[in-house]
This record gives structure tokens, C-alpha cells and sequence, in this order.
């Protein structure tokens, strides 16, 4: 079952690699980095599934042998990874506005004066 | 007429009223109960910062300006951190280890929600800072233009 | 040890981050408050990691340190840890030195600038950030650390932005650099799919017993190439060029000497540590490939620089290059080489970089064409630039010469032992570059510091006391570190390798003692630490004799046998073809003006190899979408051999 996750999560990578080497536009560039964020994050939370485990949750009852859990630490490396992913994706974007306004274009073909 | 269809809807602000404390007391809950529910300071935080966005569905973006200080909310964000910190510190001051469980040792209430509450704290700073920031670079509406030539009308004759 | 002792890790880590946040508090309205929180911070965390020097550096014990006092519960680590050994704290304290003097520098540097206080906030967060991950013996949170480290120098790249390409620079390191990032989060997730644990002291005694697990074998791929990608190593090396030359000179020095080093360490880590796997012969040749590759690469492409400081951060790469070169060999005598070079390479490209800045502040321009003769008016900067660029180099007396001498060695070493012809050509190549290195710098020197005067710099003045002071302790630890190689060996290098050599320690410190026999971890390969100056004369003849054959190669490369030789003398040419700048050096002074420019001094040797050069030139296109091609490309090359081979 987790399978699909599984592969969804590279094809997710895959994509967002494609639209980062061939995409000229640089918003363009930024979702691909934001694709690739998200396709790992998936492939994190999938690796710690349990099928048929309830939500690693501290509720009123106690913590025994017997409670079936979901695997918690992959979740909070993915709260982790996710606020990462955000922070980058703003970090970028706001280079970009302030790259636009310097040079004029998105194009990465001519936003290249640092070269050789 | 467009500025009449403009004006802010009456049935907007009241919802506006009504939601607002309801948006600030669930954020307030999630901080809180973080170390035991799902959620936590984080989630938390952004539920109280995006009671800014209620208000300025209400109140426009002039509003906004006037009833939040960002230089206030970017040093109350940095205080969180230091209250972190030093949260985590005391575990070392009192012989134990860093953001070691020092109070009520066995007991529910824990280092940890404190810890979780600055977290919430500076998220709700941050996230309101941003907001602040996001909502700043808007262009203002009809109303608000009325009302900024208006002021500047009063300001003219000094 | 002391118990209190035990606690300075964590809190050498955090006096740099409240530092950051103290000085955000406070330095918004008064800059003298903000001054002294940034250098209680960062004299705090020096002296932190300098009390740590006696209990593990000396006697040997190992800190492992739990957060919140949640140690391991029946041989699973649960908790979040600090795992202080010598290697770490090796690391440490070359972090902590260059944060101190890059704090003491910034206070004259920076005074041009505005919004000060971010600059000094994102600082101490960056070294807050780099000195958390040497220290870290948690997985996940070297990741984390590794994205603070990318967002606050990317931020602080970008820090001038009116200064031409800082975005661009920045933008650039943040989308390649994300790249490095994922690829450590895939190699984390893979990691803890196969072993549902984090800490590395527990991965290191796992591992073995994983045996042909392919997605552990995946998971190395992608954490070899994400360090890679922090250390810029060869595919991803132009985006370092970029951050350097725009970033102001002092996070320069923070991007050289602190950010390559944990990318360094993490490869240390990763196949010393982690995997042990680093005697397999594949693994050899793979990280001392990409050590070759990206030393020789990048010393070339150094010859074509017109910016001072886009220089500067190819040789940057170039010797880091070594680094990897070396620690890739296996050999205890090869890592005390690597870990010898990775802190010279921070002294030394660091006084290199604060000379620049010296330069770069009191002119206002870092062109190689355009600067000239500045040694006239700024003697004491030319002085300390000269140490550098000795040592950097490779000259005798400065420690340069200490560690490239034990880099040959270990290259040539190895070669011999095991009759291989692969390590005696990277010893080769190694010397190769080391000339190339001093070429390049006699270039520099001569373009900014000899020559003529140029008249727009006519009222140049020397820097300020206090931008000299940090030179001045870097230039003194140059000649100091190259004057007494022993006892730097002894109470450095040393402890460190044997640090890990000795990876029962390191697991049992953490686990808890016999975690490690119980998983059938003895001893890694390393257990012999030899002393400088193994000497063998008919290894040396050897080496002489293939250092003459590669000679001999350029020289048949280079012979003059096509039609486009040039033609030196001045005769046969027409006037139109006769420049006046290179009649300094064949005839009288007919010109006025004879300074000869940054590209002028090495004409012939960039003339003979222009294919080469021209290649490499569009090669680095500047192009946002091919570095990321190149790095993508790489990443998947080495994830597939790996898989194959491994």
C-alpha cells in the first residue's frame, strides 16, 4: 500500500527536478524547488505508517506495551521539514521580487552577470 | 455608487466582532494543550496571528496599521526566544540537563509547556509581523483613500 | 569529568543564539550595546570550546550529551543528543576561532553599511547554527542546522543589496544549495526507514549489520553528495564563486573557512564514522576523485578571474579539494593530512579574504585590471597578504607547506603500498596544483599590491588598527601552526584521529558500554597514527620522476608546433597588434602607464590551453538552470554507482 506513496514521492522529486533544470522563468524555478520539498516530506511521512496504527496522540489513557502507534518521530521531522520548506520558498520569492526590480526579468538565461 | 457597493459590509464586520475572540481563544487552547493534543505552539500561534486577518476583512488595512505595532511584535518575537532559552537553561542551573524536566517532576504539567508557550508566543509574533508586513504592501481601497484625503484635507489648513 | 564540564557544549551553542536574539533586542537604537553583546557572544563560545580542549582533546573522554536527560531506553536512542569527541571538537574550535575573528573584524568593516543589527542577528545565528552541527550527534538536527546555516548565509550573501550580483549570488546558492538539502533529507528518510533511529552513534552500530541493504546504500549516495553540496565540491562549485565574490568580506571568510569544514565534517563523519566503509576501494576512489577533480578544476579556473575575491573562492574550492582528497585515501596519516589542511585552509584563506576586504574597504573595488601598486600606500595589508598567500602556496616556512608536505606523502604513500597508479596520480596532480596555486598568486600580488600606481588611488590609506588586529592573529597562527607541525600533531591532529579510529568509544559513550561489541563493532580499520616526516628516498625518486613526466606532458602539449604561436618579440608584429602594456617587459619605457593587468601577467600558459579555458568559460555559464543540471546530474551518477557497485 505504501507503494504508491512511495513512488508518488519520486515522481514528485522528478517533476519538481525537471521544472528546476529546464524551466527558464524564475517562479517557475521556485515551484520546483517547493515540488521537491514536498515530494521528500511525503516519502518521510510514509516511512513511518503503520497500517491499521491510531495517531500517536498522549491521550488520558495510559501508555502501555500493548498501544499501536504510528511511528510520531517522522511526523515532527516533517512539521520540521515542512516549516523549512515554507521559509525557503518565502526566502526565495523575496529574492526574486527584489532580483526583478534590479534586472528588469525573470529570465535566468539573462540574469547571469556573475559567469566564467 | 462603486464606493457605496465598495464600503465595507456590515454583515463582514460583525462576523469580524464575532469570530475574533473565538480565533484568539482556540489559539490560545491549542498552545496550551500543546504537549498532549495534536497541534502545538506552532499551529497555535498561527491561529492567534491570523485574527490580524480578521480584522483587516473588517476593518480594512488602515485599521490594521493603527491597532498593531510591528516593532512591538518583532521585539515581543525576540523576547520569545530568549524566554525559550532561558526556559532550557534553568534545567542546566538547577544540576540537570538542558530543557530537563525541572518543575512538578511526575506530574502532567511539564517543562515542556512552558517551552511550548514561548514557542507559541514567538510564532504568533512572527506570523503577525509577517502578516503585517504582507498585508502593508496591499494597495488601499476606496474607503481608505477617502479617508487618508480627508485627514490630509484636516492637516492642510495648519 | 567535571559535570559542569559536560554541559559546555549546549552552551557554547547557545550564547551564540541568544546572542543573536539579545542583539536584536537591544542593538536596534544603540550600536555600542550591540558591539558588546556580539563580542561577549562570540569570546563566550572561544572560551567554551577552549575548556573543553583539557578533558577531550588531552585525557580523551567523550561527551554525550542528552537534552532533557532522556537517554536511551533499552538500546534505543529516543532522545536528542550532543556527542562531543576530539574530531568534533576539533571542528569546534576552528569554528569558534574563524566566528571570532570574523565578529572582531565586521565591528571596522561593516561601518559603511546600514541596518547593522541584522547583519550582526544573522551572524551569530550562522555561527550559532555551524557550530551546532560539528557538535550535534543527532542526525536529524545536523539537517536542521544545515538549513539555518544555507538561509543566513544566503541572507548575509545578499546582505549589500545594492552591490552588483549579491541577489543573484544569493539566489543562486539558495536554489543549488536546496539541492544539497533535499539530498540529505532523502539519505536521512532512507536511514531511518532501515533503522528507525537518528543518532549516529546508534546508525554507526547498526549499519554494518545491514550488509547489502540497498536503500542504506541509496541513503549514502544522497548524504555523500549533500555534504558534498555544503562543502562545494566539484559539480556545485560555481555557486560558491558566486556568494563569495558579492558577500562582504567577513561572511566571505565565514563561507570559506566555517560552512566548507562542515561539509568536510560530515563526509569524515559519513565514511569514518557512519558507514566504516571508507576501506572499500570504490569508496576510496569515489571521494578522492571528487577531491581531484574539484582541486584541479577549480585552481584553473582561479587563472581567469578579473574580481579579487571570485579568486580567491576558487582556490577556496581548490584546497578544500585537497581536504576531501586525502580524507578520502583511508589512511590514518591521510585523514591527520586532511583534518592539518582543513584548518590551515581556514587560517590562511581567511587572513587572504580579510586582506581583500581591507582592499575592497579602503578603495572601494575588488577589479584586478584596475587595482595597482597598493603596497606603496597600504604596506602593513601587503605584508599580511604576502603571508598568505606563502602559505596558501605552499612556501616552507608557513604552515601551508606543513600540510600539503603530508598530503603528497599520504597520496604517494598509499599509491606505493598498494601499487596503485591512481593515488600516485592525485599526488601528481596535487603538486600540479600547488604550482598553479603559486602562479596565481604571484599574478595577484602583482596586479594589486606591485606595479604601478594607479592616479584614482593616490590618496589610498592603510586600514585601521582594528581590522588589522584579526589579520594579524590569523598571520601569527600561519607561521606559529607552520613552525611547530609536531606540536600541532601532537595535541591536535592526533587525538582526532585516533577519535575515530576508535569508534567502540564513540558508541558506547552514547549507548551505553558494550553496545557496540554486542552489534560486533571492534575497531575500524584506523588504529595507527605515525608521526611527520616518513621519508623513503626511492619513493621520492619515484614521485620526482613522475612529476617530470607531468611536466613533460604540459610542455608537449603546449609545444609550439601549430601555426598559432605567438610571437613574442616585437618586430615581426604591426603596429596595430603591439599593445603598450607588455612593452614593460620587452623594450624600453615608451608606455607611461606599464601596470599589467589581471589577466596579462600569465598571457602565454592561458594562450596555449585557450581550448581549455574557453571550454571551462561557457561552461560556467551563470545560468541558474545548468548548475542545477550539473548538480542533479552528479546526484544521480553517483546514486547509481553507488547502488551498482556498493
Amino acid at each position: 500500500m505504501m507503494i504508491v506513496n512511495f513512488i508518488g514521492s519520486f515522481a514528485l522529486i522528478v517533476l519538481g527536478l525537471y521544472c528546476m533544470v529546464a524551466k527558464h522563468n524564475l517562479v517557475k524555478v521556485i515551484i520546483g524547488m517547493g515540488l521537491v520539498d514536498y515530494g521528500a516530506n511525503l516519502l518521510i511521512v510514509s516511512v513511518g505508517f503503520h497500517a491499521g496504527g491510531t495517531a500517536p496522540i498522549f491521550t488520558i489513557a495510559e501508555l502501555t506495551r500493548a498501544s499501536f502507534f504510528v511511528d510520531p518521530v517522522p511526523q515532527a521531522l516533517t512539521l520540521t521539514s515542512i516549516v523549512i520548506g515554507a521559509c525557503t520558498t518565502a526566502m526565495s520569492l523575496s529574492l526574486v521580487m527584489m532580483l526583478r526590480k534590479q534586472y528588469g526579468t525573470l529570465d535566468t538565461r539573462e540574469i547571469r552577470r556573475l559567469n566564467g | 455608487m462603486k464606493s457605496k457597493f465598495r464600503k465595507k459590509n456590515i454583515i463582514v464586520r460583525c462576523a469580524a466582532d464575532l469570530f475574533l475572540p473565538l480565533a484568539c481563544v482556540f489559539g490560545c487552547y491549542v498552545v496550551f494543550h500543546g504537549n498532549t493534543s495534536p497541534g502545538g505552539g506552532f499551529q497555535g500561534g498561527v491561529l492567534i496571528a491570523s485574527a490580524i486577518l480578521l480584522v483587516f476583512l473588517g476593518y480594512g488595512g488602515g485599521r490594521v496599521k493603527g491597532s498593531f505595532s510591528e516593532r512591538m511584535l518583532h521585539s515581543s518575537e525576540t523576547v520569545a526566544e530568549i524566554m525559550y532559552v532561558v526556559i532550557a537553561l534553568i534545567g542546566i542551573f538547577t544540576g540537570l540537563n538542558f530543557a530537563v524536566n525541572f518543575v512538578f517532576a511526575g506530574h502532567r504539567f511539564e517543562t515542556s509547556n512552558l517551552m511550548n508557550d514561548a514557542v507559541g508566543y514567538h510564532v504568533m509574533a512572527g506570523i503577525a509581523c509577517l502578516l503585517i508586513l504582507m498585508l502593508s504592501t496591499l494597495e488601499p481601497d476606496e474607503d481608505e483613500k477617502n479617508q487618508i484625503s480627508a485627514e490630509g484635507k484636516e492637516a492642510d489648513p495648519k | 569529568m567535571n559535570s559542569f564540564l559536560q554541559n559546555f557544549p549546549i552552551l557554547a551553542i547557545m550564547t551564540l543564539f541568544v546572542g543573536a536574539f539579545v542583539t536584536s533586542l537591544v542593538g536596534r537604537r544603540n550600536a555600542v550595546a550591540r558591539n558588546v553583546v556580539v563580542a561577549i557572544s562570540v569570546t563566550g563560545a572561544l572560551a567554551m570550546m577552549l575548556a573543553l580542549i583539557k578533558p577531550v582533546l588531552l585525557d580523551g573522554q567523550i561527551v554525550a550529551y542528552w537534552l532533557g536527560g532522556w537517554t536511551p531506553v533499552e538500546g534505543w536512542a529516543i532522545g536528542i543528543s550532543l556527542e562531543v569527541d576530539a574530531l568534533s571538537l576539533f571542528f569546534g574550535l576552528i569554528v569558534t576561532v574563524a566566528v571570532f575573528v570574523s565578529g572582531i573584524y565586521s565591528f571596522t568593516y561593516m561601518n559603511h553599511d546600514d541596518s547593522l543589527v541584522n547583519y550582526y542577528t544573522l551572524f551569530l545565528m550562522l555561527s550559532g547554527s555551524v557550530l551546532g552541527l560539528v557538535l550535534s550527534g543527532d542526525l536529524f538536527n545536523i539537517f536542521v542546522m544545515i538549513e539555518i546555516m544555507t538561509f543566513t548565509a544566503v541572507a548575509l550573501t545578499a546582505f549589500r543589496t545594492s552591490y552588483e550580483g549579491a541577489l543573484e549570488g544569493a539566489l543562486k546558492y539558495l536554489v543549488v544549495g536546496s539541492l544539497g538539502s533535499t539530498s540529505v533529507l532523502l539519505g536521512i528518510a532512507m536511514i531511518y526507514s532501515q533503522l528507525h533511529t537518528l543518532n549516529l552513534a546508534q546508525i554507526a552500530a547498526l549499519i554494518p549489520g545491514q550488509g547489502g541493504n540497498l536503500v542504506t546504500i541509496a541513503a549514502f549516495a544522497f548524504l555523500f553528495m549533500g555534504f558534498g553540496t555544503k562543502a562545494f565540491l566539484f559539480p556545485f562549485h560555481p555557486l560558491a564563486a558566486d556568494a563569495h565574490a558579492v558577500a562582504p568580506a567577513s561572511i566571505s571568510l565565514m563561507i570559506s573557512g566555517v560552512l566548507t569544514k562542515c561539509g568536510v565534517y560530515g563526509i569524515i563523519r559519513l565514511v569514518y564514522v557512519l558507514y566504516q566503509n571508507i576501506n572499500t576501494p570504490f569508496v576510496s576512489y569515489l571521494v578522492t576523485g571528487f577531491g581531484a577533480v574539484s582541486m584541479f578544476v577549480c585552481v584553473t579556473m582561479a587563472f581567469n578571474q578579473h574580481n579579487f575575491k571570485r579568486l580567491l573562492a576558487f582556490h577556496s574550492i581548490s584546497q578544500v579539494g585537497y581536504v576531501i582528497t586525502v580524507v578520502g585515501l583511508g589512511s590514518a596519516l591521510g585523514l591527520s593530512a586532511g583534518l592539518y589542511h582543513a584548518m590551515n585552509h581556514t587560517i590562511f584563506k581567511g587572513l587572504l579574504f580579510l586582506t581583500a576586504g581591507a582592499v575592497q574597504h579602503q578603495t572601494g573595488s575588488l577589479d584586478l585590471d584596475s587595482l595597482g601598486g597598493l603596497s606603496k600606500k597600504m604596506p602593513k595589508t601587503t605584508l599580511l597578504f604576502l603571508i598568505g598567500a606563502a602559505s596558501i602556496s605552499g612556501l616552507p616556512p608557513f604552515n601551508g607547506f606543513a600540510s600539503k608536505w603530508l598530503i603528497y606523502q599520504a597520496a604517494f604513500l598509499k599509491g606505493v603500498y598498494d601499487g596503485n597508479f591512481f593515488y600516485i596520480m592525485v599526488a601528481v596532480v596535487a603538486l600540479i596544483t600547488s604550482v598553479l596555486t603559486l602562479a596565481s598568486f604571484v599574478k595577484v600580488s602583482q596586479s594589486v599590491f606591485f606595479g604601478q600606481l594607479p592616479e584614482q588611488y593616490r590618496e589610498v590609506r592603510e586600514v585601521p588598527l582594528a581590522m588589522r588586529l584579526p589579520m594579524w592573529v590569523l598571520a601569527v597562527l600561519c607561521v606559529v601552526t607552520g613552525l611547530f607541525p609536531n606540536f600541532v600533531q601532537t595535541y591536535l591532529l592526533t587525538p582526532a584521529v585516533s577519535a575515530v579510529a576508535n569508534l567502540t568509544a564513540y558508541i558506547d559513550s552514547a549507548m551505553g558500554a558494550g553496545y557496540a561489541a554486542a552489534h560486533g563493532i571492534y575497531v575500524s580499520g584506523l588504529t595507527e597514527v605515525p608521526i611527520t616526516g616518513v621519508w623513503n628516498p626511492v619513493s621520492w625518486l619515484l614521485l620526482l620522476f613522475c612529476v617530470t613526466c607531468g611536466v613533460a606532458i604540459v610542455a608537449l602539449l603546449a609545444s609550439p608546433n601549430d601555426n598559432s604561436k605567438l610571437h613574442i618579440s616585437s618586430k615581426d608584429e604591426t603596429a596595430e597588434e603591439r599593445d603598450d602594456k607588455y612593452e614593460s617587459f620587452f623594450s624600453g619605457e615608451e608606455a607611461l602607464y606599464s601596470q599589467v593587468g589581471g589577466s596579462d601577467l600569465f598571457w602565454g600558459f592561458k594562450h596555449s590551453w585557450r581550448k581549455y579555458f574557453s571550454f571551462m568559460h561557457d561552461w560556467h555559464s551563470g545560468i541558474v538552470n545548468d548548475y542545477t543540471l550539473y548538480g542533479v546530474v552528479a546526484i544521480a551518477l553517483v546514486l547509481l554507482v553507488c547502488v551498482i557497485v556498493l
